[in-house]
């Protein structure tokens, strides 16, 4: 069997507090990656976090599943579900589904903390760029393009190219003295073939490490990140700017050779996640399924 | 060692285009103008104002920086992408307006905003749109242009309106400057101007008559450091006749002497519109094989429209002659230099004149062909493919390479573009030279 | 669905119909700012060339970088869909469509064709000069090919059908000012699209029947309503997934919508001059507003007009047009604190794609409008 480097290590978490209340779950069937979360009364009791694969309803069932041992509870102690994410009409044990976009930026007040003014939800497919007010309302979002899609997706194309894993990826890419131009800042599908071009290059003339080649590509998903993440900026003139704080949500949330180009770019360090930062969909879709039985 | 078969030296007049070139540059950083946004080659009326203004097209400031500084155009790019402008759109309109968005240009000095905008006829649509960003940037003054097609035979009668139309917009662009601005309009330059562009004309034929010649005396890199001095960068006038001059004596000279553009050359390719800006090594690559690119449709624009005559020659296209009368008025000045409705030679040759790039493959001898299909933009990608095939049924092996746009390098695979000159190559029986 | 809607998706069939019934002849056009109303006198038929999602039968041989509209415009006259068509005629517009125009020509070089330059730049005063310059000489050639060149009276019958089309389709748009709209904005697109394949005069006794029962159709629950601008639309499968989610299109500012209903031509003597300056002086499209900007202003009423509570900008891929216009329509709305969402169309609507940033949308002009399941399409 191919050696998988792409994929993180699938996590399954439990406080271990004694809870009260009335448990409700939220779950994020991602393109490739699922997360269950069950909460109570605000506090977040357990996870599982696992890879989605092609069948996003079986992915989330076994999440699903996998959250509730960990916290000990069966099926019938959780009042109820939402579900958010590209999948989410495929979880059929939800009672309700929600968009990512309130979701991200519910869950994201909750994993950064009040003062987050803008989320970037970094997936495998998709990114997602959300402007909060100082209260928790969504005021603007901006979705990448059609060519712009698959990034998430894509570093995991390298990480399995280099035979490198995939926690490992961002850090060795930071170790490049200068970064290289990106591979082509279209599309992963295009910046696949030019970073194996950089390779056949660099290995017949050691022009280039793999460290730099990592480095191309990261610079080549935060480049295109920015792209959408830059659109909530103010349109006078100037370099991009946010209004407030920042938080990063999604897998790519989680490799420092993307997030920290895009902070270099926007001069900013973004604020750190008090939860894994994968959680943040599936946690905005748990507080709103505590709203469905608590409502404000 | 690259094989020689022909003698090679450097021109010698490359550092009075390089003078040239400088000067025009300074003219606009100084800000000592007014400066325009407009499509140059279109304003042939703009050295009228010369003392006070300048005309400046995004195409070349465009260009010029994605050859120059890969990252400021990326990052230009980028401001222009989230103020909302279509990462699809021309590769030279969002670096220009992206370091007008970034408030700084390529020297990190301040961009020169630009205090009025002229039209720009439908070159393609992007050109159309062109000045869309200063104007929506602030409401500076502006004016609207027609360049009219249609397709078929060119119908005088049809022609007419059209004329007049663009006889009276350009007519009261001049008025309205003078006006809005407090200047005054010239008419002895401008009608100077209208007798260089026509001389100009004459010498940018001679240039592409002689590229005809085996081996080329000039290869298409070489010419794309003079085909824009004069028309583009409008400047003195007696200098820029006395530089066509001299480049035309030396050209001709060269050809005289056999000596070659490229001293390996055994394979003649034609390019379609503008190349890769940010990668023009790979004409360096080519020549490695023996072959010279002899140029474009595009960047021949200097002679005006051409096409092989019935005795094989190489000549302008017919084109309605002035009418014959002194100019007297400025409206007469300006009637001379419009002189037909249509006529822009990009439209022309993709719509009204099909059999034009086979015409230009036969006049220049052309071997096989390069045709870039650009991914962003209109005009440097409309009609390719169809042109193309028209190459390959003449017999021209052509090559496609795919990248966003001349001016903007975000999906050129430059490995995968040199993968395939080789595989070009070396399917038509050609080795590098000093593999052999 | 009504009437219009079905000679919508059976739109060859009618023309098929059409052709045997009266044995005249069928103009296929690109553009709204093809000036219909000549042909129609010369007792033609334009038929608008509807793009559509079918397989590439040929384009990718010929085109490169095009938007699927036009490639598709070319596919279809390739594949045979348009085959009863007499010709076809294209306007100044943007260069894709003159390019399926073109390249369509060169596969089918048996169809009658011509091409009518509408001025860029509409504003100037020789614009309207050209302007009917043009339309005499369309006139003329319609007249060599028919054997009849329309006349006065021709033109002036054309005329008032067509003005009495626009009538009665921003009575249609008229009807959704208001909450409570009775009709859907799918429905209201539809019949617009419908009334560009067909015959008008025709078109005008379904939509006098549509209007009446209409009016009496019990009210819409609508939890959001959105405004759509963008590129060219050539079906009304957007505002289907915006009603699923429980809002609806009232009002929009596209080529096919109110680009092609609003502003009548206004009789005067000179027939074509007035037909001519309903073309330069209809709401224009992002390529021919390239000069004084008229979009903004009128985006603005429309939203107040129509009491549209957020925004729709569907830009297609590859339309330059459009993506030059995003800047000052962004500056707009987010100067009135309007909610929007931008998203790039493509050959295909994927659902779970498109439907993502619209329920977000709805969500922040009206949070907890997420659907419950069993709601949901």
């Amino acid at each position: 069997m191919v050696k998988e480097f792409g994929a993180w290590p699938e996590t399954v978490w439990a406080s271990g507090d004694r809870f009260g209340g009335t448990p409700v779950c939220g779950t994020d069937v991602g393109t490739t990656s699922v997360q269950a979360v069950i909460m109570s009364d605000g506090a977040l009791v357990a996870y599982a976090n696992l890879r989605c694969g092609y069948d996003f309803g079986e992915a989330a069932e076994t999440a699903l599943t996998r959250a509730l041992k960990a916290a000990g509870l069966s099926r019938g102690d959780i009042k109820t579900c939402r579900a958010t994410g590209f999948g989410r009409r495929r979880a059929a044990f939800a009672d309700a589904t929600a968009e990512e976009i309130t979701c991200h930026g519910l869950g994201a007040r909750y994993v950064f903390g009040p003062d987050v003014r803008t989320v970037a939800d970094l997936g495998g497919q998709r990114t997602k760029a959300i402007r909060l007010y100082d209260w928790d309302r969504v005021r603007d979002f901006k979705i990448s393009d059609k060519c712009a899609a698959g990034m998430g997706r894509g570093i995991e194309r390298i990480a399995n190219l280099l035979e490198i894993p995939i926690s490992e990826i961002g850090e060795r890419s930071l170790s490049a003295e200068k970064d290289p131009e990106p591979a082509s800042t279209t599309c992963c599908n295009f910046m696949y073939p030019e970073t194996m071009g950089l390779l056949r290059q660099g290995f017949r003339e050691d022009e280039y490490s793999e460290n730099d080649v990592l480095a191309a590509a990261m610079f080549t998903v935060a480049w295109r990140a920015l792209g959408t993440i830059g659109k909530l900026s103010p349109l006078d003139i100037g370099e991009i700017s946010l209004d407030g704080a920042l938080g990063f949500t999604g897998g790519l949330a989680k490799n420092p050779g993307v997030t920290k180009r895009i902070e270099r770019e926007l001069g900013l360090s973004a604020l750190p996640a008090k939860y894994d930062p994968r959680l943040t969909g599936a946690i905005g879709a748990a507080l709103l399924a505590e709203r469905d039985i608590n409502p404000r | 060692m690259i094989k020689q078969r022909w003698e090679t030296r450097p021109l010698e007049i490359w550092d009075r285009a390089k003078e040239l070139r400088a000067k025009w540059q300074k003219s606009i950083d100084n800000r000592q103008h007014l400066l325009a946004q407009g499509n140059t080659v279109e304003s042939d009326w703009s050295p009228g104002f010369e003392k006070y203004l300048k005309i400046v097209e995004d195409n070349p400031v465009g260009a010029f920086m994605a050859s120059k500084s890969h990252s400021f155009a990326r990052r230009a790019r980028l401001a222009s992408e989230v103020r909302g402008w279509g990462r699809e759109l021309c590769g030279y309109v969002n670096n220009c307006w992206g370091a007008q968005f970034l408030g700084r240009d390529m020297d990190g000095g301040p961009f020169p905003y630009r205090d009025m905008c002229v039209p720009f006829p439908d070159v393609c649509d992007q050109h159309l749109k062109r000045g869309q960003q200063c104007m929506d940037l602030s409401p500076i003054p502006r004016w609207g242009g027609d360049m009219p097609i249609y397709p078929g035979e060119r119908d005088p009668k049809r022609d007419e309106e059209m004329i007049e139309h663009r006889v009276y917009c350009n007519l009261k662009i001049i008025a309205d400057i003078e006006r809005i601005f407090g200047i005054e309009f010239d008419d002895e330059r401008f009608v100077e101007n209208i007798k260089l562009r026509e001389k100009l004309s004459a010498y940018g034929l001679r240039i592409s008559q002689l590229m005809t010649q085996v081996p080329t005396p000039l290869s298409a890199k070489d010419l794309y450091s003079f085909y824009t001095l004069g028309d583009l960068t409008k400047l003195n006038p007696e200098e820029i006749n006395d530089f066509w001059k001299s480049f035309v004596d030396e050209v001709q000279w060269r050809a005289d002497n056999r000596i070659a553009a490229v001293g390996g050359e055994r394979y003649r390719y034609m390019e379609a519109h503008p190349p890769a800006w940010y990668y023009l090594k790979y004409y360096r690559y080519l020549e490695s094989y023996g072959a010279v690119c002899i140029g474009s449709q595009y960047s021949h624009i200097m002679s005006g429209t051409l096409e092989v005559k019935e005795d094989g020659s190489l000549a302008h296209r017919d084109v309605t002659p002035p009418a014959d009368k002194p100019i007297r008025t400025r409206e007469d000045a300006v009637r001379q230099w419009i002189t037909e409705a249509r006529g822009n030679r990009f439209k022309d040759d993709e719509y009204c004149r099909k059999w034009a790039i086979t015409d230009f493959a036969r006049g220049f001898k052309a071997d096989g062909a390069i045709m870039a299909l650009w991914r962003c933009g209109v005009g440097c990608t409309l009609t390719r493919k169809e042109q193309a095939l028209r190459l390959s049924e003449m017999g021209l092996r052509v090559l496609h390479c795919e990248g966003s746009q001349p001016g903007d390098r975000t999906d050129m695979d430059e490995h995968g573009f040199l993968d395939r000159i080789d595989a070009w190559m070396e399917s038509q029986g050609l080795e590098k030279l000093d593999d052999r | 669905m009504n009437k219009l809607q079905d000679i919508l998706e059976h739109r060859h069939e009618y023309a098929r119909d059409w052709k045997k019934r009266t044995g005249g002849r069928i103009l296929g056009f690109y553009d709204v700012y093809f000036p219909e109303e000549v042909a129609y006198a010369a007792g033609v038929l334009p038929v608008r060339i509807l793009a559509k999602h079918s397989e590439d039968f040929l384009t990718d041989r010929l085109m490169y970088g095009n938007c699927y509209c036009t490639r598709d415009m070319l596919n279809q006259f390739a594949r045979g869909d348009y085959d009863y068509a007499d010709g076809i005629v294209s306007v100044e517009s943007c260069q894709w469509h003159y390019n399926a125009f073109d390249t369509t020509l060169i596969e089918k070089p048996e169809l009658w064709s011509h091409y009518v330059f509408t001025p860029d730049y509409t504003d100037a005063r020789t614009s309207k000069n050209v302007m009917r310059s043009e339309l005499d000489l369309f006139r003329r050639k319609l007249g060599e090919w028919t054997g009849k060149e329309p006349g006065d009276e021709d033109l002036d019958r054309a005329i008032d059908v067509y003005n009495r089309n626009r009538q009665l389709l921003r009575r249609l748009y008229e009807l959704r000012k208001f909450d409570g709209t009775p009709i859907s904005g799918s429905e209201a697109m539809d019949t617009v699209l419908a009334c560009q394949v067909m015959d008008k005069a025709e078109a005008n006794e379904l939509l006098e029947e549509l209007l009446e029962e209409t009016e009496s159709r019990p009210p819409r629950e609508d939890c959001v309503r959105l405004m759509l601008i963008g590129s060219e639309t050539y079906d009304a499968a957007l505002e289907r997934i915006v009603e699923s989610l429980g809002a609806n299109v009232v009002i929009d500012d596209l080529d096919n919508g109110t680009g092609y209903i609003m502003r009548d031509v206004t009789p005067q003597r000179d027939r074509l001059m007035a037909i001519g300056m309903r073309y330069l002086l209809k709401p224009h499209s992002a390529l021919k507003d390239n000069v004084w900007r008229r979009r903004p202003q009128r985006i603005w009423e429309f939203i107040e007009d129509w009491q549209a509570d957020g925004v729709i900008i569907a830009k297609q891929i590859y339309c330059h047009p459009h993506g030059s216009d995003m800047y000052m329509v962004w500056n707009l709305l987010r100067e009135r604190n309007v909610a929007f969402h931008t998203f790039e169309r493509d050959t295909t609507l994927p659902y779970e794609e498109t439907a993502l940033g619209i329920e977000a949308l709805i969500n922040i002009i009206k949070p907890g409008m997420t659907r419950l399941r069993g709601q949901e399409v």
